[in-house]
């Protein structure tokens, strides 16, 4: 049951925050006549999160095989945290995915529409489609956020382009519905058949 | 490739899909209850989709921890750059 109940309020949380919010926008100039500790220390936080996702990408990258040993402090830690953030957010999430996924009306016929028209693809085309869909709004957004930041001192177009990034998490959504309606029925007939 | 709503008789299905040509071999309790030709299409198609998505998945988790980096440098790069004018 807290599966249901955390899922939803998830769900609805992402809503909120990305549909729902009106972002203020600022100059950071006028800002700095009213910029308190509290607001220096958010901007802070901003810079910091960027500087482990930085460590993080760079250890997932290059560092990864070096520190493999299971006995490890670093390893343990990371271990449980992923199985909190797991009970917290992935299997309430993934419980809503599993209960709805099968029953949404027409997913099926549509993904056999996708599938007859990416039969004859090749793998560039999935490439570029990756491209587009995943990376090209995040580096489009995050290149809007220099420029305006670093060139003009304020942070408007950049609150406005924030709504790009619902491209990427529509898509990652589409790919979890895509894949899951392929296993699930891949295992249906598959028993037909020796 | 057969007519899918072609009556089938027998219970073996031959489907071409691309360049290849499958054999698709039906259980001696499925035989007479299911559609053999259409089963068979069916059955190449979503183990297609599955296929893709997961192969969509494995090279997303590829490419994203150098997009990460990339733009985690540029919010860093920016951030850092107006907060020490902000402050200065």
């Amino acid at each position: 049951m807290y599966l249901i109940i955390l899922g939803i309020c998830w769900i609805i949380l992402h809503i909120i925050t990305r549909f729902v919010i009106e972002r203020p926008s600022y100059n950071l100039f006028d800002l700095k006549q009213i910029l308190t500790y509290k607001l220096l220390l958010i901007f802070t936080g901003f810079i910091i999160l960027h500087l482990l996702i930085i460590i993080q990408s760079l250890y997932l990258l290059f560092l990864k095989n070096r520190f493999t040993n299971t006995n490890s402090l670093l390893y343990k830690l990371a271990k449980k945290v992923s199985g909190v953030v797991n009970i917290i957010y992935w299997n309430p999430i993934q419980y809503i995915h599993d209960t709805i996924a099968p029953h949404i009306p027409g997913s099926a016929r549509f993904f056999s529409y996708i599938d007859s028209l990416w039969k004859n693809k090749n793998s560039v085309f999935f490439y570029r489609l990756l491209f587009i869909m995943d990376a090209l709004p995040k580096l489009i957004v995050a290149s809007i956020f220099l420029l305006e930041i670093v060139y003009y001192g304020q942070i408007k177009y950049f609150l406005i382009s924030l709504s790009l990034l619902c491209i990427p998490i529509s898509f990652n959504i589409f790919l979890k519905f895509f894949t899951s309606c392929g296993e699930r029925n891949f295992w249906k007939f598959k028993e037909f058949f020796l | 490739m057969n007519d899918q709503n072609q009556p089938f008789t027998d219970d073996i299905h031959y489907v071409k899909a691309y360049y290849k040509v499958y054999k698709f071999e039906v259980k001696d309790e499925n035989v007479g209850k299911i559609d053999g030709d259409y089963a068979a299409d069916i059955y190449l198609e979503v183990e297609r989709i599955s296929r893709w998505g997961r192969e969509m998945k494995e090279d997303l988790a590829k490419i994203s921890p150098y997009i990460s980096l990339l733009t985690s440098v540029i919010y860093f790069v920016g951030g850092f750059y107006r907060i020490i004018v902000i402050i200065i």
